[in-house]
C-alpha cells in the first residue's frame, strides 16, 4: 500500500462501516463512489464548499476530524439525510468524504 | 349439522333466522359466534368439503390492470375458503388505520382501533394463537432471548406478527360445526342472486344452485355476505333484478377501491454489521411449545404515518439466502449488467463467493484483522399498503360462468402513491439500519429511473369493494356492516376495509364477525332481528 494511501486509511474511520460493506474494501472504491458523487451531484464539487461540508478548517485534514464527521454520519442518518450513490445508501457526510478522498487523489 | 345441497329436492326452500353466505373465516367465526343462541343459521357454501376442480373455476375472470394472480388461483372455493391456502400470519390493523389522514383521499374507517379491539382479543383463540400477550415484542423478544433491531420509535417499530399453525377453518370447525344444533351448513350451494323487495330496502331471499344438480333457495331475515372481496361485489352487481346497477349500489360504489397489499421482494439488499441483532426472529416463526407462535417485523409508527403523506408498510428481515432470494439475485445481477455501473461483478462476487477474497482484500486495504465472511446479506421484504382509489375495480365483463353467470374482472390499478410509499419505506429503513450498525443498504428502489419490478408480490387480500363508510355517499357499508339503505343485509369480509395498512387482514375479518354476531344476538334479544 502506498504511504499516501495509509495516511487516508487512518482517515477513513467516519467511513469505516461503509467501506466495510463494500463488495470489494478499497481506497479506490471510496474513491470510485466519491468520484460517482460529484458526478451525479450529491455532494459539493467545488472543494472549498465540500471542505465546508466537512467542517474542515482550513489546513485541517480528515484524521483530525474523525470525532465530529463520525458524530455528523451519525445525525444525518438520524435526519434521514442520505444520498444514493451506485446503489449505496450512505450518509451526505460520507459521500462527502469519499468525494474529498478522490479529489485528493486528483490534487485538487 | 352439514348437508349437501346436491341431495335437497329442486326448488327446496332452506328458512332461517340468519343467512350466512361464504364458509371461510368470515362465515364460519359468524355461525360458531352464532352456535348455541336461539338463531336458526344457514351456511352456504359454494364448496365441498374438499378442493374441486369445476367449483374452483367459478371464480374464473379477467385481470385488466396492475399484475395480478389468475381470479381462480387467488382464493380457495370450499368449506374453509382461502384459509386453506393461507400464510397463518396474523395481525392486527394499528390505530392509525382506521384515522382519516387528511392526505389521503377516503380514508377514515366509520368505528375505531378500540371499536375493534375487544373482538381482536377474542378473534385470537380461532386462529390457535397464543393469548399472553401476543402482540408485546419486546416481551417475547426477551423471554426467547433474542435481540430486536435499535429502531427509532419515532419512525420505525418492531412488531411481532403471530403465528398460526396456520389453521384452515373447514378441517379444524368441521365438527364444530356439524354439531351445532342451530346451524346448518349447506354444501355446494352457489349463491346466485340476491332478490329484494320493489324499493331495494329488504332482502327477501337468496337464490342457489348446485352444479348438475337443484335450484333452490335461501330466506331468512338476516342476510350476510362472507365471501371475498371480488365474489361479494360479484354477486351484487348481478342481483340487478330492482336496481339496475345492483344490489346496494346506488351510488357507484360496489366494486370500486379494490386494494391489496403488494410487496417488493427484495427491496433492498442489507451487509449484516457485526452489532446486527440475530435475525432468525425475523427471518421465520417461532413456534411455541403449547400453542401459537410469532415472528418479528418492522413496521412505520403510527405519528410517521400521521406525519408524512405515506401509506403503512411492512418489512421482513429475510437472510437472502433463505428468501425466495437465489432467483432475486440473478435478477439483481442481470440489472446491474445491464446498467453497466461496474457494481455487478463485485455484488456477484460477494453473493456467490464469500470466501477468503473479500477478507484478504479488506485486511490489505486497512491493515485490519477483522473478517468479513461470517457477516450474512438480508433481503428485507417490503410489504405496503395501496391507498383507496376510485378507479381500481372489479366489473363484470361479457364472459359467462356455466351457470350463465358474468363473470368478473379485475383492474388493479397502483398510483404514485404506491411508489412514493415503497420509496420513502426504503429510505428510512436504510438510515435506521446505517444509523445503528446494524448494517449498510444496498438497493435500486431510491434510483430516480426505478419502475415497478417484473414481479410485484400480491397478499391476495381483497379489500375495499364494498367499503364502510359513514354515510352511503362514501361507502357500501355502514359501521355496522350493514348496507346502507337495506335493512337486513350485511359484509363480513375484509372487502368492507376502507383502508388496509400492513397487517394480513384475517384477523380483523374474524374480529369483524364477532362484533356482528354479538350485534345480531343483541337484536335477537331486543325482538329487533
Amino acid at each position: 500500500m502506498k504511504r499516501r494511501d495509509l495516511l487516508l486509511a487512518a482517515a477513513l474511520s467516519p467511513v469505516a462501516s461503509l467501506a466495510k460493506a463494500m463488495p470489494n474494501p478499497s481506497l479506490d472504491a471510496l474513491k470510485k463512489i466519491g468520484r460517482a458523487a460529484l458526478a451525479q451531484g450529491a455532494v459539493p464539487a467545488d472543494p472549498a464548499a465540500l471542505r465546508a461540508a466537512l467542517g474542515l478548517h482550513r489546513h485541517a485534514t480528515l484524521s483530525d476530524h474523525t470525532g465530529s464527521l463520525n458524530a455528523k454520519v451519525a445525525e444525518d442518518f438520524a435526519a434521514g439525510h442520505t444520498v444514493q450513490v451506485d446503489g449505496w445508501v450512505m450518509s451526505e457526510t460520507e459521500a462527502c468524504v469519499c468525494a474529498w478522498i478522490a479529489l485528493q487523489e486528483e490534487g485538487a | 349439522m352439514i348437508i349437501d345441497a346436491r341431495s335437497l329436492p329442486d326448488g327446496e326452500v332452506i328458512d332461517a333466522d340468519i343467512c350466512i353466505v361464504g364458509g371461510g373465516p368470515a362465515g364460519i367465526t359468524l355461525a360458531l359466534e352464532l352456535s348455541g343462541s336461539p338463531l336458526k343459521v344457514a351456511l352456504i357454501e359454494s364448496g365441498g368439503i374438499y378442493y374441486e376442480d369445476e367449483t374452483q373455476q367459478l371464480y374464473k375472470g379477467p385481470n385488466l390492470g396492475f399484475q395480478y394472480d389468475p381470479l381462480d388461483e387467488a382464493r380457495l372455493r370450499f368449506l374453509g375458503g382461502s384459509s386453506n391456502h393461507w400464510s397463518g400470519h396474523a395481525m392486527r390493523l394499528a390505530p392509525v388505520d382506521f384515522e382519516v389522514r387528511d392526505w389521503m383521499k377516503w380514508s377514515g374507517w366509520p368505528i375505531t382501533y378500540d371499536d375493534v379491539a375487544p373482538f381482536y382479543d377474542r378473534a385470537q383463540p380461532y386462529f390457535e394463537l397464543h393469548e399472553e400477550r401476543p402482540y408485546d415484542i419486546a416481551y417475547w423478544a426477551d423471554r426467547l432471548g433474542f435481540d430486536l433491531f435499535d429502531l427509532n420509535p419515532d419512525l420505525l417499530e418492531n412488531v411481532s406478527i403471530n403465528q398460526s399453525p396456520p389453521t384452515a377453518f373447514g378441517y379444524t370447525y368441521e365438527d364444530a360445526l356439524r354439531a351445532s344444533e342451530n346451524v346448518t351448513v349447506f354444501l355446494n350451494a352457489n349463491a346466485l342472486n340476491i332478490d329484494s323487495t320493489s324499493t331495494a330496502s329488504e332482502i327477501t331471499g337468496i337464490d342457489l344452485a348446485c352444479i348438475d344438480g337443484p335450484r333452490l333457495r335461501c330466506e331468512a331475515k338476516r342476510y350476510v355476505l362472507c365471501m371475498g372481496g371480488i365474489e361479494i361485489p360479484r354477486l351484487m352487481l348481478l342481483s340487478n333484478k330492482v336496481q339496475n346497477t345492483g344490489i346496494g349500489n346506488g351510488n357507484d360504489l360496489v366494486g370500486r377501491f379494490f386494494a391489496d397489499h403488494a410487496a417488493i421482494r427484495p427491496a433492498a439488499r442489507i451487509l449484516a454489521g457485526r452489532n446486527a441483532p440475530n435475525i432468525d426472529l425475523y427471518a421465520e416463526p417461532y413456534e411455541f411449545d403449547d400453542v401459537g407462535g410469532m415472528f418479528a417485523a418492522i413496521v412505520p409508527s403510527d405519528d410517521l404515518l400521521r406525519r408524512e403523506q405515506i401509506a403503512s408498510f411492512i418489512f421482513h428481515m429475510f437472510p437472502a439466502a433463505r428468501s425466495p432470494g437465489d432467483l432475486a439475485i440473478g435478477q439483481l445481477t442481470k440489472q446491474l449488467r445491464g446498467k453497466g455501473n461496474g457494481l455487478a461483478p463485485h455484488i456477484q462476487n460477494v453473493l456467490t463467493d464469500l470466501d477468503g477474497a473479500v477478507n484478504g482484500i479488506w485486511r490489505r486495504a486497512l491493515d485490519t484483522r477483522d473478517d468479513l465472511i461470517t457477516r450474512e446479506w438480508v433481503g428485507p421484504w417490503l410489504g405496503f399498503e395501496c391507498v383507496p382509489n376510485y378507479d381500481s375495480t372489479v366489473h363484470l365483463v361479457e364472459e359467462t360462468d356455466r351457470f350463465g353467470q358474468r363473470q368478473i374482472a379485475l383492474n388493479w390499478q397502483l398510483t404514485d402513491q404506491e411508489m412514493r410509499t415503497v420509496k420513502r419505506a426504503t429510505e428510512l429503513l436504510a438510515s435506521e439500519i446505517s444509523r445503528t450498525g446494524a448494517g449498510r443498504v444496498w438497493t435500486d428502489v431510491l434510483s430516480e429511473d426505478y419502475d415497478w419490478p417484473s414481479f410485484v408480490a400480491r397478499g391476495k387480500h381483497h379489500c375495499g369493494t364494498t367499503r364502510m363508510s359513514a354515510g352511503p355517499d362514501t361507502g357500501v357499508v355502514n359501521a355496522d356492516c350493514q348496507v346502507h339503505g337495506i335493512s337486513n343485509l350485511f359484509i363480513s369480509s375484509s372487502s368492507v376495509f376502507p383502508t388496509n395498512g400492513y397487517a394480513n387482514p384475517t384477523v380483523t375479518i374474524a374480529a369483524l364477525s364477532i362484533r356482528m354476531a354479538d350485534k345480531f344476538k343483541a337484536d335477537a334479544r331486543a325482538g329487533s332481528l
